[in-house]
């Protein structure tokens, strides 16, 4: 049991780290990004080509995931200059689905559909059950660390021109705040995160595949940040830790609701999150501990 | 003749897609968001319809009206619980609450008819063959039903009472209550217009291929495509757009592969917004 519950609370990490990157996007900057899940599959994946194919030590593939995946949100930073809000997250949600089709299509490279196995996880040495809590350990002391980044990162001068930015982008600009940029550096580390969150999942996991990579999980991620407080950083690891607990809680709710198929059951989860959703947006728009002034 | 091929599929696919982006548009241009749960109004409309003549035995235009009012009332009902009531936000916030709104209903039809595949089990008529083309009947009625839907559309907003209301709601919705126009009641007949365009465009994919729970979720970038090519809130220009994504589409097939399909919906929403934001069709002022 406690080895479950280790299992979830590194995933919930990982989650975590995609929420503090979206919350930089979406929470402070105003930026719909629909395609998180790209930036999450490209750490994902160049951690582990690099320490597979290329032999490199995890670490060089954990910050080439890191690189990788903040350099691919540069060109979409760009895009995100000239585009509504609207038309910026449609053009993400494509940039999320054409990345998950050449994940299937360049088998040269991604080996298709049957995916990367024997990915290495970093401890792998200790003792089964002790190697998972060293993880675990690493995955916490990466989530405080990028936690501390982006607390620092909005509590600065930076984060006060994307908070600016966010509530109005014409008075920002005639401020002298050169907008273009805040946006693109905005977009592109939060995709980093995205993409440290990539690779410690495919290190944690030891394989990757396409499925792994569904818009649905760009969306349980919106989730996240909604229910905890889009604009607050605990918020949205508190989101992040409900989330956890509704998904994993809901697989033991077949214990207590006899003749339901796990179809049924993955069904009504799913209902609970779209559901949240509305009803987050529109009875607490701020969240449980977001910000007032929205 | 692999391209004519393609081009005739295109044709047909563009017609659907047409249709779809058309639904999108009048809530663009009416309630002035995109609406991502419209690809979910499609596949209600589709199992509406599968309900009709899996359960209830109907025939399948009986069954296909049935889809066609499913569709409408889920969108009005959506429309009166949620948007409606957010109708004086953002955008942004309204897009982000039809992601939730699409995946409510999408994992409710999946609780109620399960994942898997339904056909309506129609007979299967023999291609029309000249030399190497192939041309299905079905084909011709898709786009038969597409060209008659969308005139529909366009005699209501050009030469009607209501049409020019929703026309001037479109252009200054404040200016149009000023003049005394009901705005709501224009917003609640555009919903019951565009979730049964949806509808319809469901039943169609249905009727193509088979019935299943993503079927509409999987085509709406290429419908956001087409709409956002012709102009977001121009009918005219979603159906060229429909067309333009339709057999651009089928000819990636051909000259690319079949799982890079959604790439080109992809490259033309982001250049046709880098170069020409507004659309073929669309006006100058409707972006920013």
């Amino acid at each position: 049991m406690s080895a479950y519950f280790v299992a979830m609370f590194i995933l919930a990490g990982i989650y975590a780290l995609l929420a503090l990157g979206l919350n930089l996007h979406w929470g402070y900057t105003g930026l719909i990004n629909f395609g998180h899940v790209a930036f999450f599959a490209i750490g994902a994946y160049t951690s582990a080509l690099t320490t597979t194919s290329l032999h490199w030590p995890i670490a060089c593939g954990f910050l080439a995931a890191i690189a990788l995946a903040g350099v691919s949100a540069y060109p979409l930073g760009l895009v995100s200059i000239r585009l509504r809000t609207d038309y910026l997250a449609i053009v993400t949600l494509g940039f999320s689905e054409v990345v998950r089709a050449v994940l299937i299509n360049e088998i040269w490279l991604t080996n298709g559909t049957n995916g990367i196995s024997y990915i290495p996880r970093p401890l792998k040495n200790l003792p089964t059950g002790t190697s998972e809590i060293a993880y675990l350990g690493l995955v916490l002391i990466l989530v405080s660390g990028t936690y501390l980044l982006v607390h620092r990162l909005t509590q600065a001068p930076f984060g006060r021109t994307l908070k600016a930015i966010r509530e109005n982008e014409e008075a920002a600009q005639s401020l002298g705040k050169n907008v273009a940029s805040f946006k693109i550096r905005s977009f592109m580390i939060g995709a980093a995160i995205a993409g440290a969150a990539g690779a410690a999942y495919a290190h944690y996991i030891n394989f990757v595949v396409p499925d792994q990579f569904l818009p649905l999980v760009t969306f349980y991620i919106w989730m996240a940040v909604i229910m905890g407080g889009s604009g607050s950083n605990k918020g949205v690891i508190l989101g992040t830790v409900l989330l956890m607990v509704f998904l994993e809680g809901s697989r033991f709710a077949k214990d207590f609701i006899p003749f339901i198929s796990d179809v049924k059951l993955a069904a009504i989860r799913f209902m609970v999150v779209g559901l949240s959703m509305i009803l987050f947006i529109l009875y607490r728009p701020q969240g449980i501990i977001g910000r007032k002034d929205t | 003749m692999q391209i004519l091929q393609a081009l005739a599929n295109g044709i047909t696919e563009g017609a659907i897609l047409a249709l779809a982006a058309l639904g999108i548009t009048l809530v663009f241009g009416i309630s002035r968001f995109a609406n991502a749960a419209h690809g979910d109004y499609m596949t209600t409309g589709a199992y509406g319809a599968y309900f009709g003549t899996g359960f209830l035995g109907l025939s399948m235009p009986m069954a296909a009206l049935l889809g066609i009012v499913t569709a409408a009332g889920v969108g009005l009902l959506f429309y009166f619980l949620v948007f409606k009531k957010l109708s004086r936000n953002s955008s942004a916030v309204n897009l982000i609450v039809s992601i939730g709104v699409a995946i409510f209903i999408r994992y409710s039809i999946v609780l109620f008819a399960g994942s898997e595949q339904y056909s309506y089990g129609l007979p299967i008529l023999r291609a029309w063959r000249f030399g190497e083309l192939r041309i299905f009947p079905m084909d011709l009625f898709f786009i038969g039903t597409s060209v008659i839907s969308i005139a529909f559309v366009h005699i209501i907003l050009r030469y009607t009472e209501f049409g020019r209301k929703m026309r001037a709601v479109a252009d200054n919705s404040q200016l149009a209550r000023v003049s005394g126009i009901r705005v709501e009641n224009v917003e609640v007949i555009m919903w019951i217009m565009a979730s049964a365009l949806a509808g319809i465009a469901g039943i169609l994919i249905g009727m193509k291929t088979v019935v299943d729970p993503l079927m509409g979720w999987n085509m709406l970038l290429a419908a956001f495509a087409a709409a956002i090519l012709g102009g977001l809130g121009s009918p005219g220009g979603a159906i060229l757009g429909g067309l333009i994504i339709g057999i651009s589409q089928e000819m990636s097939v051909v000259f690319i592969s079949e799982t890079y399909k959604v790439a080109i919906a992809f490259i033309v929403i982001a250049v046709v917004l880098l170069v020409r934001p507004w659309g073929l069709l669309g006006h100058r002022e409707a972006v920013r």
